[in-house]
């Protein structure tokens, strides 16, 4: 443990409190201490108030109360330039680079000729394996994620926050970030890592702070890891999903990181169905109409026909557990989790032969992937054909089904949840053992 | 009907907005050494209590709500026809070639009447068509098209049609037969408009079409998503906002000006937008809306004559009621976070 | 004041109300005969009002227009005067609604395009007064009013046509009307005085503010020979593209020789203020009817600018004479014989067009060069 023994943290944040203008409470005291040369992971269903709590540190969000502290001295954070300034930086979740520029053009745009020396430095100094030269359209999401982190150095960043950055890697590449974040801790540099996947945690982290309905519910070592899942997910649900593990050819998963082919293979399983097909797109935003209703947003969809949509609007909410005052909120009121499980539970409930299922889980919690799954068995069960796209590997043996790996518009033979070789699923979902 | 807290934000943040760009407005009259309450006063007898007054501002309400209405609609496809002014002219023209060119007499003035309607929301098509076959970006092509109509009414009016009694560049005026009945002075179009609104708000809150003009105003990809027709909605709705300037122009030729001149729409088209948007493209809101504004409209000339304010002066007026109004968006969240703490 | 109220009777509902139908106005537009008492209480005020088309420092028409209610409203004791600006022809009637419910008694409409709303305000406010400018539509208290501006451009068509070397001479003109006809023939007619080798080109702009159009139409003219350039259009444009081009041109309605002070021969200008005080007096002691007022040099509502002395001496010379003539109202532009460009003869030797002839010229003398829109 790096960070065990050192007087001065480099960042306090005691008691943040954050109370929206609509009410919702989303920090109720939370208080995290990092290190220097500490990379501290940050842990949380949906909506439990991670998101929040990091734009408290970078200036987004003002704290209703609470206090922040850089190297013991108390300051007020008003803006992300603010931050900045002293010495915070956050990568976003989505890639914000320009994608036609090279990684060097990008940071020399955003930071002049001086970051690029900085970043030159660094990458010599530690041994740091990153092109560069190469536009960012062309880069794997791996590399492009490292160049992020290297852009945030170059603006002087002594404190990186990293919002879900590996919630679209493949295994190989969340090694990859693995590596560069801990030689970069070893150059005293400090992260956030912002995660749901427990196993990257314990991987990477020194330290985590897991938060739960706006609360600290632990703070401390990563030894303890079936404690977190206990405090992360309430058990059961976990343990339930995690067993639920059957095998039905009704049920095709197609594992691979996005852009590989999926969207063609989906195009081909959306026609030649009898009835209706539900559908949940890789952008669940183009399937859903903000500002309407969540009956609306029934509605649309199946507008030409003899349904009860209120029914089965409330029969939605209900059996996804989407958190709505009412079925006539506006959908865009929901949070990001209710909101896409409200939009892939419309469509699995529509579907009457066929349903496609694009990573209908990303950005959900391990409770609500294991509420999708469970209905997405029920719908298996009552003889309706899914489709199921998912870029994590562990979601896709844990949902069961016949696994093929997509890699580069080549799809492999599919293999049942329970005979799958893990290693050999990881070595085709990086391009490596195809014939 | 049950208001959302939005939208009472809403209401309230308008009411502020239209009072603060009154209270900086009368800072204005004071320099000019008027008097903002006298003249605010008379602003509002002239445009609303003066039998005349009302008679006018009636008159220009209708044209501006009718079109105004139109705009709500397509608007509210997320569609920008910006070419209002175009579709009303040429629902005066086709009007004016009916009467000039065919002499159609039978049914008077209704044959002119559906004509020019017919031809605004024809010509308001093209755009819809440009758009949903080739993606022409309808904003440029409305536009355009205000010129190529704008063109055509100096053409006949400085050219075939213009009054060869005097040769002034106007055509002649109309003969009774072809005039709308002028029901109680400005009944008549207010009652059309009134008749539109309603007509218009079943049309976009309780019909399939209107609901997927909604959709797809809401997100195009959505739209697309649910299998919906482009066509449909794309020129369907551009028909209709067309259809309705092209019906005020046409009812403005046969009902107020009687004729043609160079001038027949001094930015009626324009200043609909503005209306259709202060009314939240609301179909229910747009007469209360286009009224008001009419009424403000005119009044200014009254701030010209009671407080000596240049009448350029006065356009200051209306454009400091626009950018509070645009304003309001964030006016709507600072209310509503204001309203949880008191 | 009694005197007046009696008078006021005596001659009826259109021409009532002068001294004070303020509230009346206010109250009911209705209402006829007002006995209602004077808001200036003491003295007796009368009020004013003038809609322009546009600004009025346009230096052109609308300012002129202005001159003249500057006019008035030194020499009027009695008078109080108020104007609207930038009106669009669409919208004169709110603003003439507007001064009614003010209080304005008279009210003076300056362009073509505010007839039909000019008639219906009269039709709605028959105790009020009402002068259009340019138009040919009267009733009982609605009169027109306009200036013999053809007087001028005949004697600016004697210099013109001394000063030409190519024989050459230019028109920008608005629209192919009457009025602009008649001031290009007088223009024409002056200039063949003194040089009966002159042709006169016309270019239609078909606008009367428009100052790219004028530019454009100025210096094709100019391209074809032109050097002498007269004009009908609200600004300076003109006379400024004879100066940039060493040749000459005129004010028009208001001095403007500040814009070409070498290119300035002359120019004929309008003294709209005569007209008003007229009708304003007798509006104001109720004598005022409805009628159509086509002033010239004998009323004093033209005149010339200052001659250049780049016209020679005895030419300046029969400018003056002429004007002087016309002053006395003992000569007239327009006498025969006058033979149009198609051979007809439209005056013989001797007699002087009727004033009905002159409102519906329609028609180019011999020498004028250019398309004529109906011409007969």
């Amino acid at each position: 443990m790096t960070s065990q023994g050192r007087s001065s943290p480099l960042l306090k944040a005691r008691n943040i409190w954050v109370v929206y203008s609509d009410g919702t409470v989303a920090n109720k005291g939370v208080s995290l201490t990092l290190y220097e040369g500490e990379i501290h992971g940050l842990v949380g269903e949906n909506g439990a108030g991670k998101t929040s709590f990091v734009h408290v540190l970078y200036g987004v969000v003002r704290p209703s109360a609470g206090e922040i502290y850089i190297q013991g001295v108390k300051t007020r954070i008003a803006s992300p330039q603010d931050a900045r300034r002293h010495g915070i930086f956050m990568v976003p979740q989505h890639n914000v680079l320009i994608p036609t520029l090279t990684g060097l053009d990008n940071i020399r745009l955003s930071n002049g000729a001086e970051a690029v020396d900085r970043v030159y430095r660094l990458v010599d100094e530690l041994g740091i394996d990153v092109d560069l030269d190469t536009p960012v359209e062309r880069l794997e999401r791996g590399m492009v994620k490292k160049i992020e982190v290297l852009r945030a150095l170059a603006t002087g960043a002594k404190i990186v926050i990293l919002d879900e950055p590996t919630s679209v890697m493949s295994p190989v590449e969340v090694e990859d970030l693995s590596r560069l974040l801990k030689t970069l801790r070893g150059a005293g540099y400090s992260f956030i890592f912002i995660s749901h996947r427990l196993d990257e945690v314990v991987e990477i982290c020194d330290r985590v702070t897991v938060l739960r309905d706006g609360q600290v519910a632990y703070s401390g070592g990563v030894d303890e890891v079936e404690k977190l899942y206990r405090l992360m997910f309430r058990g059961e649900e976990y343990l339930e999903a995690s067993s639920m593990r059957r095998i039905s050819p009704m049920l095709r998963v197609f594992l691979g990181i996005e852009g590989n082919g999926q969207e063609e293979l989906a195009r081909k399983y959306l026609s030649g169905s009898r009835g209706f097909t539900g559908y949940v797109p890789g952008n669940p935003y183009s399937a859903m109409v903000p500002g309407m209703s969540l009956v609306d947003n029934v509605r649309f969809r199946v507008l030409d026909q003899d349904i009860d949509y209120e029914g089965l609007t409330l029969r939605i909410v209900r059996s996804y557990e989407v958190v709505a005052r009412d079925i006539y909120t506006p959908i865009d009121r929901l949070s990001g989790g209710n909101m896409q499980r409200f939009i892939v539970g419309r469509e699995v409930e529509l579907s009457e032969d066929r349903c496609v299922l694009m990573y209908p889980t990303r950005g959900l919690d391990m409770r609500s992937m294991a509420l999708v799954h469970r209905r997405v068995w029920d719908a298996v069960e009552r003889g309706c054909e899914v489709i199921y796209f998912t870029e994590d590997m562990e979601e896709a043996l844990m949902l069961g089904g016949m696994i093929s790996v997509v890699y580069r518009g080549r799809v492999s033979e599919p293999v049942s949840a329970d005979e799958a070789d893990v290693d050999r699923l990881k070595m085709l979902m990086s391009g490596i053992g195809w014939s | 009907m049950e208001l959302s807290p939005m939208q009472i934000y809403r209401g309230v943040a308008t009411i502020l907005a239209v009072s603060i760009a009154v209270a900086v407005y009368s800072g204005v009259i004071i320099l000019y050494g008027g008097d903002p309450v006298e003249a605010y006063t008379k602003m509002f007898r002239n445009a609303f209590l003066d039998p005349y007054g009302l008679r006018e501002t009636m008159r220009l309400a209708s044209a501006l709500g009718i079109i105004s209405l139109g705009l709500s609609i397509v608007f509210r496809a997320g569609l920008w026809n910006i070419g209002a002014e175009g579709q009303y002219v040429l629902g005066g023209l086709a009007a004016g070639y009916v009467v000039y060119v065919l002499g159609l007499q039978q049914g008077g003035p209704l044959a002119p009447l559906l004509i020019g309607a017919l031809t605004g929301g024809l010509y308001a098509a093209i755009p819809g068509v440009l758009r949903w076959r080739l993606g022409v970006n309808e904003v440029l092509t409305t536009l355009m098209l205000n010129y190529v109509a704008l063109y055509l009414l100096y053409y006949v009016v400085y050219g075939v049609w213009r009054d060869p009694q005097t040769g002034f560049p106007v055509t002649p005026e109309i003969p009774g037969a072809y005039r709308l009945p002028e029901v109680g002075g400005f009944v008549g179009g207010l009652a059309i408009m009134l008749l539109i609104a309603p007509a218009l708000y079943y049309l976009l809150f309780h019909t399939r079409y209107g609901f997927k003009l909604r959709v797809y105003g809401l997100n195009r990809e959505a739209a697309e998503y649910a299998g919906y027709d482009r066509r449909a909605i794309i020129v369907g709705g551009l028909f209709i906002s067309g259809l309705l300037a092209g019906l005020a122009g046409a009812g403005d030729f046969l009902g107020s000006y009687y004729r043609l001149m160079p001038r027949f729409s001094s930015g009626l088209g324009y200043t609909a937008i503005i209306v259709a948007l202060l009314a939240y493209n609301h179909p229910l809101i747009v007469p209360i809306a286009s009224i008001l504004f009419a009424g403000f409209l005119y009044g200014s000339y009254t701030l010209a004559i009671v407080a000596d304010i240049p009448t350029e002066a006065t356009y200051l007026m209306t454009g400091l009621l626009l950018a509070m109004l645009v304003s309001t968006q964030y006016m709507e969240r600072w209310i509503g976070w204001l309203a949880r703490r008191l | 004041m009694s005197d007046r109220r009696e008078f006021i009777k005596v001659f009826g509902a259109g021409v009532a109300g002068l001294a004070g139908g303020y509230l009346a106005g206010a109250l009911s537009a209705e209402s006829k005969v007002a006995e209602v008492p004077s808001p200036a209480g003491e003295k007796d005020v009368l009020r004013a009002a003038w809609i322009y088309i546009s600004n009025v420092e346009d230096f052109g028409w609308t300012y002129a227009h202005d001159l003249g209610r500057r006019y008035v409203a030194e020499r009027l004791d009695f008078l109080e005067t108020e104007y609207v600006e930038s009106v669009p022809e669409n919208e004169s009637l709110p603003v003439i609604t507007q001064l009614v419910n003010e209080g304005y008694e008279v009210i003076f409409t300056t362009s073509f395009g505010y007839m039909d709303d000019t008639i219906e305000a009269g039709k709605r406010y028959p105790d009020r007064i009402f002068m259009h400018c340019s138009g040919y539509k009267r009733r009982e208290n609605v009169g027109t009013y306009f200036v013999r501006m053809y007087q001028p451009f005949y004697l600016t068509g004697l210099a013109a046509g001394a000063v030409t070397e190519s024989n050459k001479l230019g028109y920008v003109a608005a629209h192919p009307i009457p009025e602009v006809i008649r001031h290009i023939n007088a223009f024409h007619l002056g200039a063949r005085r003194v040089n009966p080798d002159v042709e006169t080109y016309v270019i239609w702009i078909n606008a009367w503010f428009n100052p790219e159009a004028a530019r454009a139409a100025a210096e094709q003219l100019i391209g074809i020979g032109c050097d002498v350039l007269a004009f009908t259009e609200d600004t300076p444009t003109v006379l400024q593209v004879a100066e940039e081009n060493g040749v000459y041109s005129f004010s028009h309605y208001s001095d403007m020789s500040r814009y070409g002070p070498n290119a300035h021969l002359t120019g004929h200008l309008a003294n709209w203020g005569v007209i008003y005080e007229d009708v304003l007096i007798r509006a104001y002691t109720g004598v005022w009817e409805s009628k159509d007022y086509w002033w010239g040099f004998y009323e004093g509502a033209v005149e010339i600018s200052p001659i250049s002395d780049v016209v020679p001496e005895e030419v300046k010379e029969e400018i003056l004479r002429i004007r002087d003539l016309m002053v006395e109202n003992s000569f007239e532009p327009f006498t025969g014989p006058l033979v149009d460009r198609r051979g007809r003869v439209r005056a013989e030797p001797g007699r002087q067009l009727t004033k009905s002839e002159l409102l519906s010229m329609k028609w180019f003398l011999e020498g004028v060069v250019g398309d004529l829109p109906g011409e007969e």
